[in-house]
């Protein structure tokens, strides 16, 4: 400026310096303005631009714990963990990209392409669609091989990576699935996998993860996850296998002398603790299906009755009648109702009772025997006689304020009750009594008495129409007596009785263990609190032990156990051989040994499979030769 | 006697303005700076060194300084046949992008393929070369007047019909955001040597009208404006071109007053921002450095301005058409780009002057600073 004064220059030169000083006030104000902007942004919106940021660069996930082993007695593992790899693919990738991945792995595109499915979505497969969180990286080929993995990472392909994730193993030889359960979704579902869950489960820890806007993370642990206790159970692997592998043979065994053998269970308890050291159930099935997801295929094989059912865990969940496995109990019921134990009963081929014969089924008849001769061969006509007599005593049909002594000590013995015993899913059964039979029909009568009128005009078969309609009438007529024939069937554990394997290997370990109602249970090793005492005096209890301690030398068992070291090892057993209508009979067998100081109950039953002792004897002599070390 | 007679050129000293050395050599160290902090991760993942694009950055300063020192030592006839040769190269470099030659990045066809992995973008030097030859052709006749009238309208022809021809080509691209910088420069030097008010405002207005027409007929892409109507509604389109100055204004506002410090913002070190190390590096100085950092990169930035502006003050009537030139140059592209990285401009795609990778931009903006620092030496 002060050149422009001292030599003032031409009016080109003022323009000039008067528009540079425009520009000047321009660049500054410019300037000023963008730095203001600068400040405002930093200061005022700084909080919400935070906010926002860390919206975008964090994300809190999951960080799964390690899914506690479940172990036998000894400590072999019986689902642990292994860990697999897995192809996951970002939700927006192409099919280019899919068929490359396929191609890699060895697997089908159109596979490849159905766990991009999300679950819900039209076209998605159970077991197969996506099920996670939305937007994640989805799983597309699981359970890959390690070469595959590794050619899956060294082609780099967009959008794709490899993961690795915890699939449940099960490297014992026992299968026990039923007995294990399943999981999915990290959440144990059935069996001790659900009943362990919250212990099994550990606590998931969390990551915060940093992203880039290339999709790359890390992961930074905020809180470490905390990993699943082991759950130490009272299963011994060597008895499970034995056990399974022996049901397995009976079935095949009874399909070849023609039964259609549908199902089977084992139960082997401890008799004083009421520790469950093994537990089998027939059919059963692969557990390894679980680890990825069923498909609806799959799922319908677990759950169809013409391949048995799988996924039915039988020890707990099948009923059947007891059948002659039930008359320890209606024994000692008979010494509670005052029966003499010195004299003896007579064992006809039949009785009848009000014009209907009831006929021995297993046995023949073999006159006067004692209650313990009886228990042994398995006389149903003595146990008749005497489920008839104590229903007269207890007032016959009117039956007001009756005892029902064998009802009651049925009862007493945990039959027709759950167990209590750890495990998910258990079925009662039931035993009626005057009550229950009352009750029944005040709920069916109405409809019972319709049909009475109006027939069965749906039914096609003429023959079964009738006989439909004859009952109907008659049920309507006096479906709630509780009739004499009622109680003698419930005297042979027939009728509408209804229990479970393991319900009977608790009657059993109450015989055997001196009247101690124990709790079956498999999660640790304490025991459980017991359910009690039976209905039985200790004098009863032994009785029935001696007399079922005969029943492997002279008894119903004595050709199943041809050759056993029963003096060395002598076993008590009740076989049974439950009548079903409409099907083949269900072949039981209840025992304990060593029979004078008893340690072990083992319990067999194979539905439709036949007599008791020639199905499911052997199998019991399996597990008591596994148990007592034998070598056959 | 001869003083009297003498022009004002007898006051010249030796020595430059050393603020313009300062505040540009300080804007392309940061700028090496923070192109080292938003390129090293990539580079590290993608398993190269993570020095590499910083490196290259220091290699481009390195080429700028010599550029500058070049154009600095030149007398005025070599200047003017630079100016020529420079801006007949130039033109030859726009018209061959648009060959197969070229390369395109981002929807632009800008970029010359060079031998070891280097570009030229002809499109920065254009800048430069437009400049000077303006600024010698309007002092021509300031010279010999006395500066007393405005230039000659010949002249002024001239001038417009040399930037036409590179404005042309840079929309043929098209490259909107160099178009603009090149007007503004140019319109900037015909201000400042006197041309009518009325003329400049008619130049505006038909510039308006070019806009509004290319926008209606279609000429510009769908991009072009996207990126207007992103500025607009920033919201409106958070994956588009509305996601990228969405992360620019996070970034920076996640800075705070005194920033997250180098290597330690997060939302630029996810490479959150796209365009982080060249036309959004302001968003990671804003992030990094923060209040502080962001408010110097601007002072620094106003500073060379003002002393370009300065010495274009006390300068002949060509040192004051060529540091006005320049001035407008950078101050165009340099509050384009910082305006858009604020959310106060729309996205065109300009380098940051000095501070943005990018060896053509580096090289030429040196040279412009060469030149500032030429006209700086009459006080």
């Amino acid at each position: 400026m002060t050149t422009m004064q001292t030599r003032p220059g031409p009016t080109g030169r003022r323009t000039a310096q008067r528009r540079l000083r425009l520009l000047k006030v321009l660049v500054a104000v410019i300037g000023l303005t963008i730095a203001a902007r600068l400040v405002w942004l930093q200061t005022a919106q700084a909080p919400q631009y935070q906010a926002r940021a860390a919206a975008i660069q964090t994300d809190i996930v999951e960080v799964a714990p390690a899914r506690g082993d479940i172990v036998d007695r000894n400590g072999i593992i019986l689902a642990g963990n292994r860990t697999a790899y897995e192809v996951v693919a970002d939700t927006d990738v192409d099919e280019q990209t899919l068929q490359q991945v396929a191609e890699l792995t060895g697997s089908e595109l159109t596979d490849v392409q159905a766990r991009m499915v999300i679950c819900g979505q039209p076209g998605s497969l159970p077991g197969t669609c996506y099920a996670g969180q939305p937007g994640q990286p989805q799983p597309v080929v699981v359970d890959v091989g390690v070469p595959e993995a590794l050619a899956v990472r060294e082609a780099d392909l967009p959008g794709i990576d490899i993961r690795t994730a915890a699939v449940r193993e099960y490297p014992s030889q026992a299968n026990a699935a039923g007995l294990l359960g399943y999981v999915s979704g990290g959440v144990g579902q059935s069996g001790l996998e659900a009943q362990y869950d919250q212990a099994l489960r550990g606590v998931p820890g969390q990551a915060r993860r940093e992203l880039t806007r290339q999709g790359s993370s890390r992961s930074v642990i905020t809180q470490a996850p905390v990993a699943g206790e082991t759950l130490r159970t009272s299963i011994d692997a060597q008895t499970q296998t034995v056990a399974e592998q022996a049901l397995q043979e009976a079935v095949e065994t009874a399909r070849d002398e023609g039964y259609k053998a549908t199902g089977g269970s084992v139960v082997v308890l401890e008799a004083d603790s009421g520790a469950v050291v093994a537990m089998a159930s027939y059919p059963s099935y692969d557990p390894n299906i679980w680890a990825h997801g069923v498909t609806d295929d799959q799922y319908a094989q677990l759950t169809d009755e013409t391949s048995g059912r799988p996924l039915v865990f039988r020890p707990i969940q099948a009923l059947a009648p007891p059948a002659s496995t039930f008359k320890s109990m209606t024994t000692v019921a008979a010494v509670n109702a005052g029966f003499d134990t010195g004299r003896t009963y007579e064992c006809p081929a039949s009785v009848v009772v009000g014009g209907q014969v009831f006929r021995n089924y297993e046995s023949r008849a073999y006159g006067p025997v004692s209650l313990a001769q009886a228990l042994s061969v398995s006389c149903d006509t003595v146990f008749y006689r005497l489920g008839y007599q104590m229903w007269r005593k207890d007032g016959g049909l009117a039956g007001e304020g009756a005892a029902e002594q064998v009802v009651r000590t049925a009862r007493s013995f945990g039959l027709g009750a759950r167990t209590g015993v750890d495990l998910p899913g258990e079925v009662a059964g039931s035993i009626p009594d005057r009550t229950q039979v009352q009750t029944e029909y005040d709920q069916r009568s109405a409809d019972y008495c319709l049909r009475a009128k109006q027939g069965y005009p749906e039914e096609s078969n003429p023959a079964r129409a009738k006989m439909l309609k004859a009952y109907a009438r008659d049920y309507c007529k006096s479906g709630f007596e509780y009739k004499a024939g009622d109680a003698m069937n419930t005297a042979i554990g027939q009728g509408r009785t209804l229990v479970t394997p393991l319900q009977v290997a608790g009657a059993y370990a109450a015989i055997a263990n001196g009247g101690t109602l124990v709790t079956p249970h498999i999660g640790s090793l304490q025991e459980a609190p017991s359910r009690g005492s039976v209905d039985a005096t200790p004098a009863a209890l032994t009785y029935v032990r001696e007399a079922l301690a005969d029943t492997t030398v002279t008894g119903t068992a004595s050709g199943a156990f041809a050759g056993f070291p029963l003096t060395e090892y002598p076993v008590a057993a009740k076989t049974g051989t439950a009548e079903v209508a409409g099907k083949q009979s269900t072949s039981w067998f209840a025992s304990f040994a060593p029979a004078d100081d008893p340690k072990y109950v083992v319990v067999v039953n194979v539905d439709q499979g036949g007599l008791g002792a020639a199905t499911s004897g052997p199998v019991a002599r399996a597990v008591y030769e596994q148990l007592f070390g034998i070598t056959p | 006697m001869t003083v009297l007679t003498s022009p004002p050129r007898v006051v010249t000293t030796r020595r430059f303005d050393v603020w313009i050395l300062i505040a540009a050599a300080s804007l392309s160290l940061i700028g090496v700076a923070m192109v080292y902090s938003t390129t090293w991760g990539r580079l590290v993942a993608d398993g190269d060194p993570p020095g590499y694009f910083a490196i290259r950055q220091g290699l481009f300063l390195v080429l700028g300084v010599m550029a500058a020192w070049v154009v600095y030592r030149l007398d005025r006839p070599r200047l003017m046949a630079l100016a020529i040769g420079g801006y007949a190269l130039s033109l030859l470099g726009l018209l061959a992008v648009l060959t197969p030659l070229g390369t395109t990045i981002n929807g632009t066809r800008a970029w010359l393929t060079l031998p070891g992995g280097f570009t030229l973008q002809p499109a920065e030097f254009a800048k430069v070369f437009v400049v000077l030859l303006a600024a010698l052709w309007l002092s021509d006749r300031a010279g010999v007047h006395g500066g007393d009238d405005p230039p000659e309208p010949r002249a002024v022809l001239a001038v417009l019909a040399a930037t036409g021809a590179v404005v042309g080509l840079l929309m043929l691209q098209p490259d909107l955001g160099s178009a603009l910088v090149t007007l503004a420069a140019v319109l900037g030097v015909l201000f400042v040597a006197g041309v009518r008010r009325r003329f400049l405002v008619l130049l505006l207005a038909s510039g308006v009208v070019v806009a509004v027409l290319a926008y209606v007929v279609g000429a510009l892409d769908a991009y072009q404006v996207a990126r207007f109507t992103a500025f607009l509604d920033p919201a409106g389109d958070p994956q588009g071109v509305g996601y990228n100055v969405q992360q620019a204004l996070i970034a920076i506002g996640t800075g705070g007053v005194t920033g997250q410090g180098l290597l330690e913002g997060a939302h630029t070190q996810g490479a959150f921002v796209p365009y982080q190390y060249t036309d959004f590096i302001y968003s990671a100085v804003g992030e990094e450095l923060g209040m502080i950092g962001g408010v110097l990169v601007i002072g620094l930035f106003v500073l060379l301005l003002q002393r370009g502006l300065l010495a274009a003050t006390h300068a002949d009537p060509f040192g004051t058409l060529l540091a006005t030139g320049i001035v407008c140059w950078l101050a165009a592209q340099g509050f384009e780009n910082l305006g858009m990285n604020v959310g106060l401009l729309p996205v065109t795609g300009v380098p940051l002057p000095l501070v943005s990778y990018g060896g053509s931009s580096v090289i030429a903006a040196w040279m412009g600073v060469g030149l500032l620092l030429k006209v700086s030496r009459r006080v």
